[in-house]
């Protein structure tokens, strides 16, 4: 990404010029960075006001209204919906002896782990497979009927994998004959059916990141290394691979994220069940807080996810250097 | 998550040293056979059961018929909630793209410690899934007492769709040349003239890219409107479906599936202007959403 003061400043040149009085040096930055300064006075930055208004009210109230909820003992239904007091950290010490929040911890970590491998493998199959010496046209039929499956609403592809996956669904048809036919898949491998729904339908996300990161190797040090021998296993390993390493990174957090916090592809297919086998962090939250009405104690464990969340975002930030 | 896709997977086609199918190319192709239908496989049943009169989840030969769909727009059941979603989508739309185009420009040209922080928040921002803010939004739309608002929803899909559009929007306005902005403050335009007459017009294929990622986003949201919104009346598309999910058994899956392909068809349309926008006329790479 180009930085953007780079890109301001390469489009300032003769910033200074009717400027006169204190003439800078050619690529002086800090000078043109002054200059531009007097020109656009603060008072535009009232423009920021509105944003700024919605972000705050939306964004940051809500953050800032699930530390505050977290620490009562307030509730949806019943004597504590009105009368509700400060409870300190009592909901955060009783979430870590909460056999059910242990367990959407466990199913969590691995809905998460299996989707994310599932998803990133899947991509960057994909993006090497489309790479080269494919007809346009096949190029264009696989990545469509990826990318379809990824560009749908959610609750649409929730839908289908409901139609696909469920009793007497396609799915079931099909492994019939392995599985001694049927069983509900639903039922009988839930985690494992609602891992493969995700992988579904996020593939393509994984798979145009890394379709752009190898699109901007240097064709130049692949040739080099066909020319001095190596096959193609060692040029994908020893050569591509590390030198995908920042996309590999995007691609591994922000594919986290999303997965880490999905909601309503579950919700959708299993509402979590049967019995807590599918019930991930998010819809643990959700059923706490909403479904069974205990809002201080719910949101206790939104606020953990939050911070899970904001961590790995934070990382994103940081690890990739993303110049502002 | 979205990525600004310009489906350039490079070269397509490169120089062959000799000629026939080499082992290696014919497994490419195997593999990339069988993985699109094993991405295509799933649809198929919704396809087929959207024109077939006696559809169940059963994948089986339709019993072909457009009365699905007709009776979909004659029993007058979708029509509400395709509105609702109408209006929750552009109202998201206009509001963020507005409000965010206004920030980006202050953002693209001041340069300091404050506007620098703030895109970091901003960047920070969009890497927070907003699924995680339901509850404690819920919360402080009671006690806001805005809960079942329409106005308020939208205000609220705006914040979440406001850290991305405003980080698109600062990355195509940094490449409007500054001086033209200077041209017109010599000649004495405003701040606000200054927006309007420059760079609105010259911005204008990249706020049609964050009105674009706004309007999808939006008009797929469920669980958004799913929690803070609660009259019938008021709800949107993804919500009445899944309220025909939940009724299991009684629905006819017909219906319903030629609803879903209703309610996708803008999504679909929609994200091919886009990718094809991206290609035409600007090399933008791949921009990622959160």
């Amino acid at each position: 990404m180009i930085s953007s003061r780079e890109a301001a400043e390469q489009h300032t040149p003769g910033v200074n010029r009717s400027e006169g009085s204190v003439p800078p040096r050619a690529g002086d930055a800090q000078a043109k960075r002054t200059a531009l300064w007097r020109r656009l006075p603060w008072a535009n930055l009232l423009l920021l006001l509105p944003a700024t208004a919605l972000l705050l009210v939306f964004l940051f109230g809500p953050i800032l209204q699930a530390i505050r909820v977290a620490t009562t003992n307030e509730a949806l239904t019943g004597p504590h919906a009105v009368d509700y007091g400060f409870v300190g950290l009592s909901n955060f010490t009783k979430l870590l002896s909460d056999p059910d929040f242990l367990n959407a911890l466990r199913v969590s970590g691995e809905y998460v782990g299996g989707s994310v491998a599932g998803i990133s493998a899947v991509g960057l199959l994909l993006a090497y497979l489309l790479r080269r010496g494919v007809h346009p046209a096949l190029v264009k039929m696989v990545s469509g009927v990826v990318i379809v499956a990824w560009v749908v609403p959610e609750i649409v592809a929730g839908f289908i994998w409901l139609a696909f996956g469920g009793n007497n669904g396609t799915l079931a048809m099909i492994l019939g004959p392995m599985t001694g036919g049927g069983s509900d898949l639903l039922v009988s491998a839930p985690l494992v059916l609602v891992t493969v729904a995700t992988i579904w339908a996020t593939t393509a996300f994984s798979m145009l990141v890394f379709a752009a990161g190898l699109h901007g190797l240097p064709e130049e040090v692949l040739e080099a290394a066909t020319v001095d021998g190596a096959n193609l296993w060692q040029r994908i390993v020893r050569i591509e691979l590390p030198m995908l390493k920042s996309t590999i990174a995007t691609n591994l957090i922000l594919v986290t994220l999303t997965v880490l916090t999905d909601f309503t592809l579950i919700y959708t297919l299993t509402a979590g069940g049967p019995g807590t086998e599918t019930t991930t962090l998010p819809l643990y939250v959700f059923q706490e807080a909403i479904s069974f009405t205990v809002l201080g104690y719910g949101t206790a464990a939104a606020v953990v996810l939050i911070a899970v969340a904001a961590i790995v975002s934070l990382l994103y930030v940081l690890v990739l250097r993303i110049e502002v | 998550m979205k990525v600004i896709a310009t489906n350039d997977f490079g070269p397509t086609s490169e120089p062959r040293r000799r000629r026939g199918v080499s082992p290696g190319a014919a497994a490419q192709h195997v593999v990339l056979v069988a993985l699109t239908l094993v991405f295509l496989v799933p649809m198929i049943w919704v396809l087929s059961a959207a024109i077939d009169a006696r559809a169940s989840f059963a994948v089986q030969w339709p019993h072909l018929t457009a009365a699905n769909f007709t009776s979909l727009f004659t029993d007058g059941v979708v029509q509400r909630p395709l509105a609702n979603s109408l209006e929750l989508a552009l109202g998201t739309t206009v509001l963020a793209t507005l409000t965010g185009v206004m920030a980006a420009y202050a953002l693209s040209r001041h340069r300091s410690w404050f506007t620098r922080g703030y895109l970091f928040i901003v960047l920070f921002a969009t890497g927070l899934p907003v699924q995680l803010l339901m509850i404690p939004a819920y919360t402080l739309f009671i006690q806001l007492n805005v809960l079942d608002s329409v106005p308020a929803t939208i205000l609220f899909l705006s914040a979440t769709s406001l850290p991305f559009a405003i980080w698109l929007l600062k990355n195509f306005i940094d490449h409007i040349p500054v001086e033209l902005d200077e041209a017109s403050q010599v000649d004495g335009a405003g701040a606000v003239a200054r927006l309007r007459l420059i760079i609105l017009p010259l911005a204008a294929p990249g706020i049609a890219v964050a009105a674009m990622f706004t309007f999808l986003n939006a008009w797929g949201q469920f669980v958004i409107p799913y929690i803070l919104l609660q009259s019938p009346d008021k709800l949107p598309a993804s919500v009445t479906i899944y309220g025909f999910l939940a009724a299991q058994g009684r629905v006819q899956y017909g219906l319903l599936a030629a609803f879903t392909l209703v309610f996708s068809l803008p999504v679909l349309v929609l994200y091919g202007v886009l990718s094809r926008f991206l290609t035409g006329a600007f090399n933008f790479g791949s921009g990622v959403k959160g």
